[in-house]
């Protein structure tokens, strides 16, 4: 038998990519069910100004993606290497451009976007700052959202060490 | 069925406040009278709708209810505004150490000011040194803060910026609301052990309901009689007139104008040809 190497290999299409498919629908045409394989879940409106509205936006969850990812990821490595993170926490902090536009404020009609997005994560984990970074750095890796994100938007990641 | 809601526009600088003319657009629509918001970035802008008849009704800053009341040769109607509308004055603050005691000490001094069409913090303080005897360009520097321009003084920064340069020594003077003074001190914003109110201005109105000269005057008392209907024990009225600063809407009156108005004309701000 000839051994082949790597480079020779050329994996099927699902070696490689993993394909997701979700059906939103609109029966009221004003808020969104959005449907994943087994669940479903609504969403009103795609951001709210009004502090005390209780129904989760679009852009929440889109926040609470990135969050929750980052959080993961650090977690899942942990358990890699025998649950190693104590405690954990994260912050995020979102910048949105141009909200006004999005209110129709007559005289603004740039696109809004987000900015930028920084994540603060603060760890209580035994590890020695070189180690830290590493494990922090590697845990990133197996974000996919992170590794989207940070291709094309302003994303800082900062971990803070709780002593 | 649009065509029969009145239009009332707004100048937003900041999303949430879209809140409370929802909460109040609402309100309208239970007690059957609807309404249409519209909403501008700056005065200018909200003016010009009142005008050219985009809007029926402005809320507007005094300086606005002004732009309006020339343009339309004093024809435009004058609406009610909040009970925190009336009475307001703006303060002269030095520093204790400064031995500047009164509004005279100020000749040969620099003065922190907020932007250039605030009436509180620029307009209505320059014509009180005026009526005391220091001439604008003359007997002191300007020193500006021009933050939020267009919104004629609405956003505090500019007051802000102000007083925290005569914090850091970089003014000898700055001019202030008296609810931001108040509220300073309050918060802990400004030390009140070190600054001091050495003067304040006469009393005067602030923001004001204007209706179009041709908006049926009926239809206007109609919708300034459901407006005044707002309780503030009613706890769903209470959140939006919490949010917009009030406990109830009263009448307006544009006696409380007047030092705006002498200010534009010392000024020559607006540049329109009195009546």
């Amino acid at each position: 038998m000839i051994k082949r190497s790597t480079d020779e290999i050329n994996p099927v299409y699902e070696s490689r990519i993993f394909d997701m498919n979700f059906r939103g629908t609109s029966n009221d045409l004003s808020s969104v069910k959005i449907f994943t394989s087994k669940s479903s879940f609504q969403i009103e409106k795609q951001i709210s100004f009004d502090l005390e509205n209780k129904q989760i936006t679009s852009l929440e969850y889109f926040a609470g993606s990135v969050l929750s990812s980052i959080i993961l990821t650090l977690l899942e490595q942990s358990k890699k290497r025998g649950s190693i993170i104590e405690e954990i926490e994260g912050v995020l902090n979102l910048s949105l451009e141009n909200p006004l536009s999005l209110v129709g404020v007559k005289g603004y009609d740039e696109e809004p976007f987000i900015r930028n997005i920084t994540v603060t994560v603060f760890l209580f984990v035994d590890l020695e700052d070189n180690d830290f970074d590493e494990f922090t750095f590697n845990a990133l890796k197996n974000s996919p959202i992170y590794n989207t994100l940070k291709r094309s938007m302003g994303l800082e990641i900062i971990f803070k060490k709780l002593i | 069925m649009s065509n029969d809601r009145i239009k009332v526009g707004a100048v937003i600088y900041d999303p949430r406040v879209t809140v409370i003319w929802g909460i109040i657009a609402d309100f309208f629509k239970e007690e059957g009278l609807e309404i249409e918001c519209l909403f501008y970035k700056d005065y200018d802008a909200q003016v010009d709708g009142l005008m050219n008849r985009e809007i029926d009704i402005a809320w507007n800053s005094p300086l606005a209810w002004l732009d309006a009341y020339l343009r339309t040769d004093g024809k435009c109607q004058m609406g009610s505004m909040r009970d925190t509308d009336r009475d307001r004055k703006t303060c002269f603050i030095v520093r204790k150490d400064s031995r500047i005691t009164n509004i005279v000490g100020l000749r040969g001094k620099t003065i922190g000011f907020g932007a250039i069409d605030s009436p509180q913090a620029r307009l209505i303080p320059i014509n009180h040194l005026y009526k005391n005897g220091l001439e604008y360009g003359a007997d002191y520097t300007e020193k500006r803060f021009d933050i939020g321009v267009g919104l004629h003084g609405d956003h505090i920064g500019g007051e802000l910026e102000a007083i925290r340069a005569l914090m850091a020594g970089t003014v000898d003077a700055s001019v202030t609301l008296d609810l931001n003074w108040d509220t300073w001190k309050k918060d802990g914003t400004i030390d009140e052990n070190q600054l001091v109110c050495i003067d304040t201005t006469a009393l005067f109105d602030h923001c004001i309901f204007v209706a179009h000269p041709d908006f049926p005057t009926e239809r206007f008392r109609e919708w300034q009689k459901v407006l005044h209907r707002m309780d503030y024990n009613n706890e769903a009225h209470k959140k939006m007139m919490d949010m917009e600063g009030l406990k109830e809407w009263v009448e307006g009156r544009i006696a409380g104008f007047q030092q705006l108005r002498e200010a534009n004309d010392y000024l020559k701000f607006f540049k329109y040809v009195s009546s």
